[in-house]
């Protein structure tokens, strides 16, 4: 019944002893529609789009083909912007994760929960979107965001046990995010009627059945994202899961000309995370900006896969990853920055820093340039293990013990990877979660 | 015991394979403003490394005591709280940390209490106040992105708010305008008057020396500390350099 | 506006001296246990090394070709005749070597170097030595070097059957087994300890008849305390069959010992080179590769050194230029398992006129490996838009008391380059040629300088061969 997935594949594969060329995960299986409860500004639609609407116009299936181009140019062409030619859009982008992900879908009806804004307006209040997984449960969601020309829409996300939650949600003042939550169901209301599609609101609330026989909860989220031409899509993400789950965060992007997209990732918690962020960048001066941060003890295992799809002339990709790896946890970062034909005047930089805190962890690091373009700029960097000893030197000049320095340089680089985060609420909420 | 707040006894520092300081002898007493000289490669800048406890900088020989206590075992942050202060010659940068909150670990480290943070703000912006630093590097990554010149005032940001015994400034004045020095002299003379501070310039130049009183001045040459002499020994070494030590 | 040079592929007519071919005894093509028992009785191989044939022969039926590459497709191994032998037999001093052989010896350049400060020249034509002369004073030091056949036999066969593929073991990979089946020729050295060779060692090798694999050999074994600098230099005429080199180096570096390895590998382009090279360093020694590789239709090259003592380092200096119709994955593993060991990894590639050139590297710290030093810098030009330059390195780190840096740049000749040049005189074709081997100088400046001399003709050849 479970699926035996390969997920995270390396575009270009290494030798097989090193064990990076992609993950495995046996008899995943996730049948449930996972919890979320949602905050959305007024400024922003929200529609549900059920899975027997995101039927493609030429009947083709969703695929996990790398040049999409064409089949996005059609989806454009023969559908007037609604929620559903919308979704078929974002069905057809792949996914970091890989084909598998498809698969794995394909364990229950999960519908679209899209979130669209209207060209040229700019929302700095995001919508935000919080994820509630039971211990032992086995849930999926899908998401869509689709930022129409010139509009700018941040949406955060963040992922948590249910227990945990309620402790934190106490902490939040309860009636500001009840009256949001309601102005989304309003939305999905409106929703109903354009698509056409029934509306099941938005999440079932009740609890989902625990199988017995899953010892550990599995939690997958597909999250798709199209920016129009000179569009900003932030995506911002926070996993907080206790070490029992294992989390599959799949994240596939694509930007038309001049569009950008900004990811900010932070891992703090999650027994086993399987992460994967493919963003196309296939037309003139579309913008990829992802970071993340990591903070794994104990057991845990961070497993990532970003791919940069670079081939559109003058693009730019940047991938800044910073983290911390203490106890027996253990780390593997795939970094592409994939310079495709067309991608003339293209940069692309990706760059990764670890500490390491102690000699039972494991870290892998795996930073590809591909290139097929004369004209493109290429660098990669990594640094990786203990402090800079002359950083070190200078920090204990101050009077600060070494074990004091290590606790402040990890917090620092979550810290660095959050300065990036406007939100002053999504701030708070790492703070608390650091504290 | 003479009183002295620091008493270097024939030091002698290895770099790697080699052996930079030769048997430094140094005495510097509570409120005292000392002044080492010296041309590039004499060995200055290894003394204060030695002194604050790099470890890359090995001890083969000799004695530091600070206060009536020897201090060779000690670490960096040890000696620190000891009330030992470096200003770097230059400054790394610290992403993730802002300098505020930087400063403020640092104090509640030494301190082994929380400080309040109105109180700290308070005089944390009066201090910037008298460097002439923009209240908002307060809330900037330490160091990052900063000019060379905002790195110094920094450096001595830092020195007014530890309010260490003994500062050790190595080059401070170097890569700054005129307008700059001045600026980080006032700050000097700042962290004299409120504690009583002993200081030790590190320098190769003397600019930063013309609005401070200096007790001593000490010439280092080769590893060796070559000449002693009051105030007036600057102006000597201004006015014909190095030459008849070396 | 941009300027684009078009320059064609370098004329190999040069290198491409045939011999007439002289193969007295050549074997069937394919490969069985007949034909590798074959080679043991001409070899006269000991009891223990016709089993090993035998064994390895049977690994190689069991492993699949690599799935990771580049393709080798075109290779087919029962087309080709692995063991080719001409009727030269050793000859003690050069001029006994034939007149047709030292006129393609001639033509690749070789007899300047010899002249200058040859030690022993092992050149291998063919699948067996035909020339081989150590330097008086070498052996003199005590030093051993001959040709891998005489070693299994001679004074120093015990130590050749101790340490002969224990570094790189048939299963390592399918080529790997193929070599313990079929190889054939190839050097042995040995330097005893404290002896300090001070001029290099060299050997040519050459693969000469058609649809000819070469498996030669080399093993070298640098004692305590000892130092050595032994230099491999290929170049092979070029033929319409494909060929195979998969020759095997291991390197084994003693205590506090040092070993450095160059080659100049210039295979023709029609050539599969799927080589393996390893170094096994012990405590307080050091390995220096130095390795250029411009010929070869695909090649698989990674030198691997394992630094298995305290504080053993290892340092890694490369440049591939690929060109039309080659796919040159090249690049070094670098393998920590003792505390305080450091590696440095120092690369260049250069793709041009349609070529694929994949820089591929490991670093591995394990978790004895305290307070290690890994450094990697890769860069990468791409001289036009047919072309394409990958960037595959790995990193596997697992102790906290590390200090891991890696860094890689891509890019194109910059065009502010080339004008400042321009305007000193120099034309556009000779600017971006001075631009390339400027490129390539972290491994130019490694050679003895009659090598680094011939590299920059290389890269002359092959950035404007054809153009005047």
């Amino acid at each position: 019944m479970g699926l035996d997935m390969t997920m995270n594949r390396l575009p270009a594969p290494t030798w097989n002893w090193l064990h990076v060329n992609e993950a495995s995960l046996a008899g995943a299986y996730a049948p449930d529609e996972g919890h979320m409860e949602a905050e959305t500004p007024e400024t922003i639609q929200y529609h549900v789009v059920k899975t027997g609407c995101i039927a493609l116009n030429d009947g083709t299936s969703v695929n996990d083909s790398s040049s999409n181009v064409d089949a996005e140019k059609a989806a454009d062409a023969a559908a007037g912007l609604n929620p559903a030619s919308m979704a078929a859009k974002l069905a057809q982008i792949p996914g970091g994760v890989g084909s598998d992900m498809e698969e794995l879908k394909k364990q229950g009806n999960f519908d679209l929960h899209l979130w669209t804004i209207a060209r040229g307006v700019k929302e700095s209040e995001p919508v935000r979107l919080h994820f509630r997984y039971e211990n032992g449960g086995a849930a999926q969601n899908a998401i869509g965001v689709y930022a129409q020309e010139d509009s700018e829409i941040t949406v955060v996300m963040d992922f948590r046990g249910i227990d945990d939650a309620k402790s934190v949600s106490k902490t939040m003042e309860g009636g500001f995010a009840g009256q949001l939550t309601e102005n989304v169901k309003s939305e999905a209301g409106a929703a109903k009627q354009k698509d056409g599609c029934e509306n099941n609101a938005f999440v079932q609330t009740e609890e989902t059945a625990g199988t017995d026989e899953a010892a550990e909860g599995l939690a997958a989220i597909q999250t798709k994202i199209f920016a129009e031409k000179g569009a900003k899509v932030t995506l911002v993400q926070i996993q907080n899961l206790e070490d029992g789950f294992t989390f599959i965060n799949d994240v596939g992007a694509s930007c038309a000309e001049g569009a950008k997209m900004e990811s900010i990732q932070i891992v703090l918690g999650g027994g086993d995370t399987y992460m994967g962020l493919r963003t196309n960048l296939g037309a003139r001066s579309a913008a990829l900006e992802s970071k993340i941060g990591y903070l794994l003890d104990h057991h845990q295992k961070l497993d990532v896969n970003y791919l940069a799809y670079q081939t559109g002339a003058k693009t730019t990709s940047r991938m800044d990853v910073s983290g911390v790896l203490r106890g027996a946890s253990q780390k593997l970062f795939r970094g592409t920055i994939d310079f495709r034909k067309g991608s003339e005047g293209a940069k692309g930089d990706e760059k990764e820093d670890v500490l390491l805190f102690s000699d039972d962890v494991v870290n892998r690091t795996v930073p590809l340039i591909l290139c097929e373009e004369e004209d493109v700029e290429g660098n990669h960097g990594a640094t990786i293990g203990r402090l800079d000893e002359s950083l070190l030197f200078y920090l204990s000049s101050r009077g600060i013990d070494e074990k004091e320095i290590y606790e402040m340089m990890a917090r620092a680089r979550i810290d660095a990877i959050c300065s990036g985060i406007s939100d002053e609420k999504t701030h708070q909420m790492v703070q608390e979660f650091l504290a | 015991m003479s009183g002295k707040l620091l008493q270097v006894k024939d030091l002698s520092v290895r770099v790697e394979e080699k052996e930079i300081l030769h048997g430094i002898n140094l005495e510097i007493g509570k409120g005292e403003t000392h002044v080492l000289m010296g041309p590039n490669g004499a060995g200055k800048s290894t003394l204060g490394y030695a002194l604050m406890g790099n470890p890359g900088y090995v001890v083969t020989g000799g004695q530091i005591v600070f206060d009536g206590k020897a201090l060779e075992e000690d670490s960096p942050a040890e000696r620190a709280k000891a009330g030992l202060f470096l200003s770097f010659q230059n400054p790394l940068e610290v992403p993730g940390i802002t300098l505020s909150n930087f400063i403020r670990s640092a104090l509640e480290q030494r301190t082994g209490e929380r400080i309040r943070l109105w109180d700290f703000r308070k005089e944390l912006e009066a201090k910037m106040e008298i460097l002439q630093m923009d209240k908002s590097y307060a809330k900037r990554d330490l160091n990052v992105g900063f000019s060379g010149g905002e790195k110094k005032k920094a450096e001595i940001l830092q020195l007014l708010m530890m309010k260490p015994q003994l500062a050790i400034l190595d080059e401070t004045d170097s890569g700054l305008d005129v307008d700059a020095v001045r600026t980080v002299s006032r700050g000097v003379e700042e962290y004299q008057k409120d504690k009583d501070g002993s200081l030790l310039i590190i320098t190769h130049s003397t600019r930063i020396l013309e609005s401070l009183h200096v007790d001593v001045t000490h010439v280092l040459v080769n590893g060796r500390i070559v000449a002693e002499g009051d105030g007036s020994l600057v102006d000597e070494i201004n006015e014909h350099g190095f030459e008849k030590y070396e | 506006m941009k300027e684009k040079t078009w320059v064609e592929d370098v004329n190999r007519s040069i290198y491409d001296v045939k011999n007439e071919e002289k193969d007295v005894y050549r074997l069937k093509a394919g490969l069985t246990p007949e034909i590798v028992s074959q080679i043991s009785d001409e070899k006269h191989d000991p009891q223990w090394m016709r089993e090993f044939r035998q064994k390895s022969l049977q690994i190689y039926n069991e492993i699949p070709v690599p799935d990771w590459g580049p393709s080798i497709e075109g290779l087919n191994m029962d087309k080709i005749a692995t063991y080719v032998r001409t009727n030269t037999d050793m000859k003690a001093s050069w001029e006994d070597v034939p007149e047709d052989i030292k006129k393609t010896f001639d033509l690749l350049g070789i007899p300047q170097a010899e002249k200058e400060s040859l030690a022993g020249v092992g050149a291998q034509y063919d699948s067996e030595l035909v020339y081989h002369n150590v330097k008086a004073e070498v052996a003199a030091q005590g030093v051993v070097y001959t040709d891998m056949e005489s070693a299994l036999t001679g004074e120093y066969a015990e130590m050749v059957k101790s340490h002969f593929m224990k570094l790189v073991p048939p299963r390592d990979h399918k080529f790997a087994a193929l070599h313990g089946a079929v190889w054939s020729g190839g050097s042995f050295v040995y330097v005893p300890p404290g002896v300090k060779v001070d001029i290099p060692l060299q050997s040519y090798f050459r693969l000469n008849a058609p649809g000819a694999g070469q498996f030669e050999h080399t093993l070298i074994i640098v004692d305590e305390g000892a130092d050595l600098h032994f230099i491999e230099g290929c170049s092979a005429p070029k033929y319409n069959v494909a060929n195979l080199h998969a020759g095997c180096v291991e390197l084994f570096v003693g205590e506090n010992a040092r070993l450095r390895y160059s080659t100049i590998e210039n295979w023709s382009k029609n050539m599969y080179n799927l080589n393996t090279k390893r170094a096994r360093v012990e405590a307080g020694g050091k390995i220096e590769w130095v390795s250029g590789s411009f010929g070869s239709h695909v090649s698989y090259l990674y030198p691997m050194s394992v630094l298995a003592g305290d504080g053993a380092r290892a340092e890694f200096t490369g440049v591939t230029f690929a060109g039309k119709g080659q796919n040159l994955d090249t690049g070094a593993k670098m393998m920590h398992l003792a505390p305080n060991t450091s590696s440095y990894m120092n690369t260049r590639s250069i793709s041009k006129g349609g070529g694929i050139s994949t820089f591929r590297s490991s670093v591995t710290v394990m978790p004895k490996a305290k307070h290690s030093k890994s450094s990697v810098s890769c860069q990468s030009l791409m001289l036009d838009r047919i072309s394409r330059s990958d960037t595959i390195p790995a990193m596997d780190i697992r102790t906290s008391d590390a200090d891991i840096g890696h860094e890689a740049k891509i890019g194109r000749i910059s065009d502010d380059a080339v004008f400042y040049l321009m305007s000193r005189g120099i034309p556009e074709d000779e600017a971006r040629a001075m631009i390339v081997s400027g490129f390539a100088d972290n491994v130019s400046k490694e050679l003895p300088v009659e090598y680094a001399v011939e590299m920059n003709n290389l890269i002359r050849m092959e950035m404007k061969g054809s153009i005047g």
